[in-house]
């Protein structure tokens, strides 16, 4: 697949992602913050970091960037978009995505391996992931705490869109295994049309076994095994 | 004297014309001194010109604010005694040029917009 990387002023996961997906075999490309157009990407990823400082809120300013306006018309023609760390609160601050992400319960930024339950696999992102496979997967935030009122919880139920939540080794939804205060463990969203995508931990940090493991690359695998299934070949 | 009025009044629909524009240029004449000068207190002289935005930022209840519950923690181990629930928010003063009217309905929307997140937050704001 083909892969459009956002880079906002103040990414720092911008290139990691471009590596893994490269060394997956698949073609990705930075896109920077003050173009218009995604091009002629099958996918976007809106990457990890502190786009412009995190001021006023994580995520605030990045929203109105003119590359989010090319972003938001992508992903209303069904363009897949996945945000990862402060992508995901990009995402929700620009209204891509329900809720909002806010600082963590434990006040600490927390750096560490978790393990990832997918609660949903129909989703492109999700898809190709076993049932009940966990997947090992560091995070690296200080606001990650998922948030939104409880109709709007029980919306994401009713649709099945949440796709990832945090567990135990042993796949369990405990208390212990949420690193941040998230509502009912929730690691990862999707939108109503399932074509948006945000979660906190980061898959591009384990797409090689040489770093801690490679689980992150079930993720990618899914996007790209989705789109050759579903991509409408473009017109010439 | 109501004659005297009504004269003024139905007479000189030109001069009244003529009125408002000059208030007008007075209003960006003024603009241009007080900018020139930099002295902001000059303004509160001329209502509806200079005025400053005072917003306040909140988590909502249902949030949860490990902040304000650190600081509530720490209140309480300074040996304060009485500390309820404390809640930890943002405060911004935004100057802000504009008939009164409108700058409240600018205010209002770039706080939904930007300044806060709806989702999570609340905000009030004065103008002063």
């Amino acid at each position: 697949m083909n892969v459009a990387v956002i880079q906002f002023p103040g990414s720092n996961c911008d290139q990691d992602a471009v590596h893994a997906l490269r060394i997956m075999g698949h073609s990705a490309r930075l896109l920077w913050h003050k173009d218009e157009s995604v091009g002629d990407a099958d996918a976007v990823i809106v990457p990890g970091g502190f786009s412009y400082g995190d001021y006023l809120r994580c995520g605030a300013i990045a929203r109105f960037s003119p590359v989010m306006q090319a972003v938001k018309t992508f992903a209303a023609e069904g363009g897949l978009v996945l945000g990862i760390c402060n992508g995901f609160q990009v995402l929700c601050e620009a209204g891509l995505l329900p809720g909002a992400l806010v600082r963590n319960r434990s006040l600490q930024f927390r750096c560490e391996h978790v393990y990832l339950k997918t609660a949903s696999g129909d989703s492109p992102f999700t898809g190709g992931v076993d049932a009940g496979r966990l997947l090992r997967i560091p995070v690296a935030h200080g606001e990650g705490c998922y948030f939104a009122d409880e109709e709007t919880i029980a919306a994401l139920k009713a649709n099945n869109q949440i796709l990832w939540q945090y567990a135990s080794s042993e796949g369990e939804l405990t208390d212990d295994a949420n690193p941040n205060g998230s509502v009912d463990n929730i690691a990862g969203v999707c939108n109503e049309a399932r074509n948006v995508a945000g979660l906190m931990p980061h898959p591009e940090r384990a797409c090689e076994e040489i770093i801690g493991g490679a689980d992150g690359r079930a993720i990618f695998e899914s996007m790209a095994a989705w789109l050759t299934k579903n991509k409408q070949p473009k017109a010439a | 004297m109501s004659a005297g009025y009504l004269q003024w009044d139905v007479k000189s629909a030109d001069s009244r014309v003529q009125f408002v524009k000059m208030h007008h240029s007075a209003r960006i004449i003024w603009r241009g001194f007080s900018a020139f000068f930099n002295i902001p207190a000059f303004s509160r002289l001329m209502p509806g010109l200079s005025m400053k935005a005072k917003i306040t930022i909140t988590p909502k209840k249902a949030v949860l604010d490990p902040q304000g519950k650190a600081v509530q923690n720490a209140l309480e181990h300074m040996g304060y005694t009485g500390v309820g629930d404390v809640h930890v928010g943002r405060y911004l003063e935004i100057e802000v040029e504009g008939e009164r009217e409108a700058v409240e309905k600018q205010i209002d929307e770039a706080c939904h917009k930007l300044l806060s997140n709806p989702v999570i937050e609340e905000y009030r704001f004065e103008l002063e």
